[in-house]
């Protein structure tokens, strides 16, 4: 075969030249970890990459969400709670015969009154950003003298006004947040339908003696009843219906409660799905992007070889020349 | 007779030198690109009859003749021209492929950031801290979808310019040509040799030119060579060239054309008419990557901007009382008490987006669309594309789906002219968010941040096929597809045009070996010859001192 002295010095260098680029390829795969160094290297496989990545951002996004929802719920689960037991207490204190001594009532008058501010304190919970929980939609409000910039305002006076709610009106202003595609979960309650319901089954007409014993608001129940215990003017009749006042708010409060464990329980559920998933897509992620360190390696151990090989063999050669040997 | 043996030695010292001149010249052209070796000719001249028989007289040199194959020498042309193509496309392409798939580049990264953000409003609408991140993430949003469209206008530019400095180093080439082809005409004609450099001259040119488009050789007798491209359009015709030039594109102001002008008309080169060369490949990859690219980058930035001001404006803001503004630069402005909002489709045939304004309205069954720049007007059904003057615009429309458009209500604008370009965020303060839905009372609203951060996951693009990163990655997919081929076609016309060339440079090119044993060969020639002139000359001598 004959071959031009050009193509013969060139030979060398196209060797060199492929040894040398692939060398310097799988340096940069090394250095980045990464076996896709463009999207044109594996089209198919960028294809996947950018899908499980927004796949895990989204994901990601939504496991957020679900400690969000979690922390949320769990916050109004141990406010709720605590409403509870102070309902709870507030209906022991009430269930005590109108003929028992002065001092006694009194004695319960002024338990119910700690009670009373307790529960208003809870009503009026605020979140960590200093957000009230119950008061629907309005988490700040303006202080002015009307409204005691609460959602429940109530103050001890024994007086008959109903208590002034500030927040949204029920059902409306409960906030839910996404926690999976599509998949939202209610993380706030309105809690004015169990401190003032507007359900007209709970309210007892055919107890009409006394001022407010069969009124929905159960601040003005507990007020009044607050003012009148030690004074000694209740009737059973009365105090019958202070107590099935609180039955009817524990009751309500029961409903909010087991929306929450539901609520917590749903929340348990996606984030298990979620983690599953987000492990998923990130093992495949990394299976499809990260680069075969060994493999790698090995390959540029070769491939560092054959360059060798060629330079040596470039070396050898480039000096023969007939010339060298006619004098 | 022996004043004639003194010649026939005289015949073979001229032919040595001759060969030892021709090696010399080889030696000289061994990196000379297109030169092919030479080689002499040799021939007996006609014998001297005596009664004795015929006696030859000397050697005569034929010609000087390159060696070569016109075969061999087209199939490096062909390969290098595929290979020139394939380059300049990969180049470019390669560009746009790492640009758009670029993590900190690209926009799939900062669509996933703003709708994270905005799930982390609605996680917590009174949070300063939320809004001012979504305001952050849509500024980086705007920002990318700026510096992508920047970036690619500044590639389409700089191709306008590669077009016509292409169009003027080819009109040098053709010209040089022309020009050589005349001058070899004149030299060889009728003396039946070839003009062997001039030839070489005219086969580098060629080379040069095929480099920037593919040609087509055809020999014709007189030594002139004829160049065709494409389809048989004439480029060179023995000593006339044909120039081409730069011309704005008649479809799109924005693009430049190479056409070939030919008595007075000009024939449009495109992508069907040119299929190799660097000319072609800028072309192809223009209109097979950028402009796609540019286009999908422009429906991207006015759907984001369509869908998310149509959310954020149906909401309020922070005091729960002012209406959500726009939040990007409107893709689509109300006019004249226009209610609801149209969608983005596809183009059908293809086209991209047209860089210029319309206006739309609705009546229910069909959309009339208005452009801007001439006022033409046009009537689509939902989902047509629409098509002004015989030239497709490059999308439909559709009613929104959430927002549907009441008929006859008014008119849309619809602003897509450098709308990448300009895309800005407008809102500037964090309490402009609008997180509450419009019916709220209260600054703990999120339901309206929900809506925007679930259009993460609504099929909004590619006639409601897609989500917006999805429509991004098959940007990147389709990108990447175009320059992986282009890649594999490099490697593959590589290989191509080093085995053409090695086969040619195999006949044609220079061995300095084989020039050293050539002249060796012509040495040792050259010493008999003078040794037999004076072997004569001794016998002239001799003959001489017997008369004496």
């Amino acid at each position: 075969m004959r071959i031009d002295s050009l193509s013969y010095f060139q030979s060398s260098m196209l060797g060199m030249r492929d040894n040398q680029g692939n060398l310097s390829r799988l340096n940069q795969q090394l250095a980045s970890g990464s076996k896709l160094l463009a999207p044109k290297d594996d089209p198919l496989a960028m294809e996947k990459v950018m899908r499980l990545t927004s796949s895990i951002a989204t994901r990601t996004q939504f496991a957020a969400n679900q400690i969000r929802a979690n922390l949320a719920l769990n916050y109004e689960a141990t406010v709720v709670q605590e409403m509870h037991s102070a309902l709870n207490s507030a209906r022991d204190l009430l269930s005590i015969s109108p003929s028992s001594s002065t001092s006694l009532r009194t004695i319960h008058a002024e338990r119910l009154k700690s009670v009373f501010s307790h529960l208003v304190g809870l009503a009026n919970t605020k979140d960590t950003n200093g957000d009230f929980i119950f008061g629907g939609f309005k988490t700040t409000l303006p202080t002015t003298p009307d409204t005691g910039a609460q959602p429940f305002v109530r103050t001890l006076d024994g007086g008959l006004a109903d208590t002034y709610y500030n927040g949204t009106a029920y059902p409306d202003g409960t906030r839910s947040i996404e926690v999976e595609n599509g998949r939202t979960v209610q993380v706030s309650d309105n809690l004015a339908e169990v401190f003032r319901f507007t359900d007209a089954s709970f309210i007892d007409t055919a107890n009409g003696a006394g001022a407010n014993e069969a009124d929905h608001d159960l601040l003005k129940n507990l007020d009044h009843a607050i003012s009148n215990l030690p004074v000694g003017t209740l009737t059973q009749a009365n105090l019958n219906g202070y107590v099935k006042a609180l039955d009817q708010a524990i009751q309500k409060l029961s409903q909010v409660e087991y929306r929450i464990a539901g609520a917590l329980g749903e929340v348990a559920d996606v984030k298990g799905t979620t983690t599953a998933l987000l492990l998923n897509d990130k093992n495949a992620l990394g299976e499809i992007q990260q680069v075969d360190q060994e493999a790698a390696i090995i390959e540029l151990q070769t491939r560092q070889t054959m360059l060798e090989a060629s330079n040596s063999a470039y070396a050898k050669t480039a000096n023969l020349s007939l010339f060298n040997f006619l004098s | 007779m022996s004043i004639s043996s003194l010649s026939v030695a005289l015949s073979g010292l001229n032919a040595a030198q001759a060969g030892i001149r021709t090696t010399q010249h080889n030696i000289s052209n061994i990196n000379t690109s297109g030169y092919r070796r030479q080689e002499v000719a040799y021939t007996t001249p006609s014998a001297q009859f005596t009664s004795s028989g015929y006696f030859g007289s000397g050697t005569a040199i034929e010609s000087v003749r390159q060696i070569y194959s016109q075969f061999l020498d087209n199939a490096v042309l062909q390969n290098q021209g595929q290979l020139s193509y394939y380059e300049t496309y990969s180049a470019q392409a390669s560009q746009i492929d790492s640009m758009l798939g670029d993590s900190n580049s690209g926009l799939s990264k900062a669509i996933s950031k703003f709708f994270s953000a905005s799930s982390e409003v609605a996680n917590d609408p009174t949070s300063t801290a939320a809004r001012q991140n979504l305001l952050s993430m849509g500024k980086n949003l705007a920002g990318r979808i700026n510096t992508l469209d920047t970036q690619m206008q500044g590639m389409l530019d700089a191709s306008n310019t590669a077009v016509t400095s292409m169009t003027q180093e080819i009109n040098v080439l053709t010209t040089g040509i022309a020009s050589l082809n005349a001058s070899i005409a004149k030299l060889e004609g009728g003396s039946g040799q070839t003009a062997n450099d001039l030839r070489d001259q005219r086969d580098a040119l060629v080379a040069n030119l095929n480099k920037l488009v593919q040609v087509t050789q055809v020999q014709q007798p007189d030594g002139e060579i004829s160049l065709y491209i494409g389809e048989g359009q004439t480029l060179v015709q023995g000593k006339y060239a044909y120039s081409v030039s730069a011309v704005t594109d008649s479809n799109d102001s924005s693009l430049k054309q190479a056409v070939l002008n030919i008595g007075g008309m000009s024939l449009p080169l495109s992508g069907t008419q040119i299929k190799g060369g660097e000319l072609a490949g800028l072309l192809a990859q223009r209109d097979e990557v950028l402009l796609p690219a540019m286009s999908d980058v422009t429906a991207m930035a006015f759907a984001l901007s369509s869908e998310i001001n149509a959310i954020h404006r149906n909401g309020l803001q922070q005091d729960a009382a002012t209406a959500g503004g726009n939040f990007f630069t409107p893709a689509q402005e109300q006019v004249g008490g226009a209610s609801g909002w149209l969608s983005l489709g596809t183009s059908s045939s293809g086209s991209r987006i047209a860089n210029d304004n319309y206006s739309a309205s609705w009546d229910g069954s069909a959309f009339t669309v208005v452009r801007e720049s001439d006022g033409l007007s046009t009537t689509v059904s939902a989902g047509e594309e629409v098509v002004m003057d015989g030239v497709a615009q490059g999308f439909s429309l559709y009613p929104h789906t959430t927002f549907v458009p009441v008929a006859g209500s008014g008119t849309w604008n619809l602003n897509f002219k450098s709308l990448a370009a300009s895309m800005s965020m407008i809102l500037g303060n964090t309490t402009e968010v609008a997180a509450a839905a419009s019916t709220a009372n209260g600054a703990g609203d999120n339901r309206n941040a929900l809506a925007l951060a679930a259009l993460r996951t609504s099929r909004v693009l590619n006639n409601q096929q897609s989500t917006f990163e999805q429509a991004y990655q098959q940007t990147v997919t389709r990108t990447a597809n175009n320059a992986s081929n282009a890649d594999i076609s490099v490697s593959a016309y590589t290989t191509l045009v080093d085995e053409s060339t090695s086969s040619q440079q195999g006949l044609s090119g220079v061995n300095l070996d084989e020039e050293a044993i050539n002249l060796v060969r012509f040495q040792q020639a050259y010493q008999a010859s003078a040794k037999a002139m004076s072997v004569a000359s001794a016998i002239f001598d001799e003959l001489l001192g017997v008369v004496r």
